[in-house]
């Protein structure tokens, strides 16, 4: 039977080191950041209280995404029993795990008290949305802790059970992310039933587009081998799923236009002449949706691992947008409490509130995303998470797995960092 | 007699605009810099000769269905028997649910302490048979502040016989603040072209 062989890599180079010493350097500024917030006060950052919501929650939904995509891939992959997708089926499960870690952690430090983390777990209210989603986070660590354990248990029955847990925990949580800003009826550029299921397939096809980076990169600087047509397949899937986020985006736009209510933020986003326009037309529709999906059709490029990786980088910058779009806007336009008229600027009334990332922030942005590049870059060491190579063992050598290690290190493992 | 439930009602036809609601709340609630749990809102129409200033204080509004209460994660908004929203200051835990819920945009961040605080309409004062400090100091008693079932109180009668208005009525949050005579472009935070006969012009919004 065609079976991977997994092992850690070795990480004795200086470049290996060099990369952990400079993630972690720069992740302790996420911890510094954080403990400087959390003493000096609300007033240190960018966020106003009308924009109480900003770049840390846009991480947050970001990486929730990433890690239930990333899950997904993993867990449809075993549940389908698709052999040639269980190359990432462990590396997956521990950037689920991983991403989650990462998003709670910025989201936490987003808190203003932080140090009462523990509370929303005994004074539950079962209307609060965020409430009900303490629950489903946990729930879904847990799952994707055990999955992974499973998946280095080698046992196909856990493996399989688990794996359904971990599809529906996944969706869960992609609904239970999406409500919580669904659900906001006092603005109206957050209430809406789309939002759960376009996060489902944004988080999807983000995930794919991240995994099939992280796994080039990572198979890329320590000389394994990985087959292509793994890269091929894989970017179809994610063809088909970008599509299907530029109909949902489109048509959420679009139905948006046609109600009062909505209207006035809508054109405020398309042509409101701000950063916004720029965030939906550049990032989400030109980066994030079209130029991905030229490329994934265009005979020239399709077929190269570049163009694939350029298209699969370019749409995780566009989710990253999207992310934008969910939470600023809602936030920076003011309240209409008659609905239907047009903003001008007061004691916090009617004013497009600026929101300006401060320095701090920009700490606690760069930061987490360097805790995700330093915790996995360690975790590959550490666990066997990477198949000795991407390609089927056949049967013939099925008897000798490759025991060679490979020596090089990693190299990044962010590639969204960008734009954020 | 039914439960307490306490109301106030704004009379705009009285308001002068002075903010003394405005500090009065600042130095009662010991409310930090840049932000307000009461404030005024000022809006100027027509043009010179035929100008005139429009005013509405702003502050929570009690709502009878609060949706703050019912986002927040850890039951630390609650609402009081007699209907005051309260926010528990050791329970928040900051993670600014209400603000993005509520509708009124009335609730704000303390930046000293981290959590979320807003109006309580005065809950210590009134617990000690006292008005809220901004009803206290309004100079040409604008504010009425009561138990609006109680039907011998000032505040029912004045909602009993008068046209009253509520911010955002159609968010069916049911607001126990009333407004008697409110501009409808002082109660819009929005800026709304109209039309008068000295010609088309911009309210202006100015504090």
């Amino acid at each position: 039977m065609a079976k991977y062989y997994f092992s850690t890599i070795e990480g004795k180079s200086p470049r290996y080191w060099t990369w952990v010493v400079l993630l972690g350097l720069v992740a302790l500024g996420w911890l510094a950041a954080s403990t400087i917030r959390f003493y000096t006060g609300f007033h240190i950052t960018g966020l106003s209280n009308s924009v109480t919501w900003g770049g840390a929650k846009v991480i947050f939904v970001l990486f929730v995404g990433l890690s239930a995509g990333s899950l997904m891939i993993s867990g449809l992959a075993v549940l389908f029993n698709q052999k040639e997708y269980k190359v990432l089926s462990r590396v997956a499960a521990f950037n689920a795990v991983l991403f989650m870690v990462g998003a709670l952690a910025i989201l936490i430090s987003d808190w203003g008290r932080p140090d009462r983390l523990f509370l929303p777990f005994y004074n539950i209210n079962p209307r609060s949305m965020l409430s009900l989603n303490a629950f489903i986070y946990s729930t879904y660590m847990t799952i994707g802790v055990l999955y992974l354990w499973a998946q280095f248990k080698e046992s196909e029955k856990f493996a399989k059970i688990l794996g359904i847990a971990a599809v529906i925990a996944a969706l869960f949580v992609h609904s239970g992310t999406g409500f919580i800003f669904g659900i906001i009826n006092g603005r109206d550029m957050f209430f809406s039933s789309m939002t759960p299921l376009a996060f489902v397939v944004a988080a999807l096809s983000s995930g794919t587009a991240l995994a099939m980076i992280m796994l080039h990169l990572t198979f890329k600087y320590t000389d394994r081998e990985i087959d292509r047509r793994f890269f091929l397949n894989l970017s179809k899937i994610m063809l088909g799923l970008i599509i299907f986020v530029m109909y949902i985006v489109t048509i959420e736009r679009l139905t948006h236009l046609y109600a009062p209510e909505f209207q006035h933020g809508e054109t405020f986003i398309m042509f409101g002449g701000n950063f916004l326009n720029f965030v939906l037309w550049g990032q989400v529709f030109l980066i994030g949706l079209i130029l991905p999906i030229i490329i994934l059709l265009n005979p020239g490029t399709r077929q190269r691992i570049g163009w694939i990786l350029a298209a699969s980088a370019m749409h995780v910058v566009g989710v990253l947008g999207e992310r934008i779009l969910f939470i600023i806007p809602g936030q920076v336009l003011p309240q209409p409490i008659l609905p239907g008229y047009e903003v001008t600027s007061g004691f916090g009334d009617g004013v497009v509130w600026p929101y300006i990332p401060q320095f701090v922030e920009w700490m606690q942005f760069v930061g987490i995303f360097s805790l995700i590049g330093l915790v996995y870059i360690v975790g590959i060491k550490v666990l066997p998470l990477l198949p000795v190579e991407g390609v089927y063992v056949k049967e013939a050598h099925a008897e000798e797995p490759a025991e060679e290690e490979a020596a090089e290190s990693v190299g990044p493992a962010e590639p969204a960092a960008e734009g954020a | 007699m039914a439960e307490k439930r306490y109301a106030m009602v704004i009379d705009m036809r009285r308001c002068i605009g002075c903010h003394a609601c405005t500090v009065a709340c600042k130095a009662e609630m010991a409310v930090p810099l840049n932000v307000n749990a009461t404030w005024l809102k000022i809006v100027e129409k027509g043009k010179y000769p035929d100008a005139r200033k429009f005013f509405l204080p702003r502050l929570c509004n009690n709502c009878e269905d609060a949706i703050c209460a019912r986002n927040c994660p850890t039951k630390a908004t609650y609402k009081r028997d007699d209907g005051i929203v309260m926010v528990d200051m050791h329970r928040c835990i900051g993670c600014k649910y209400c603000i993005a819920s509520c509708p009124y945009d009335v609730r704000y961040i303390n930046p000293l302490k981290n959590i979320v605080q807003k109006c309580y309409f005065c809950h210590h004062r009134v617990d000690a048979g006292l008005a809220p400090a901004c009803v206290e100091t309004c100079p040409t008693r604008a504010m009425i502040f009561g138990d609006k079932n109680d039907h011998t109180s000032e505040i029912s009668q004045i909602l009993a016989t008068n046209a009253t208005n509520v911010i955002k009525r159609e968010m069916q949050t049911n607001p126990q603040v009333f407004y008697i005579s409110a501009d409808e472009a002082a109660m819009s935070s929005v800026q709304k072209r109209i039309s008068y006969h000295t010609g088309e012009h911009y309210i202006k919004l100015r504090f």
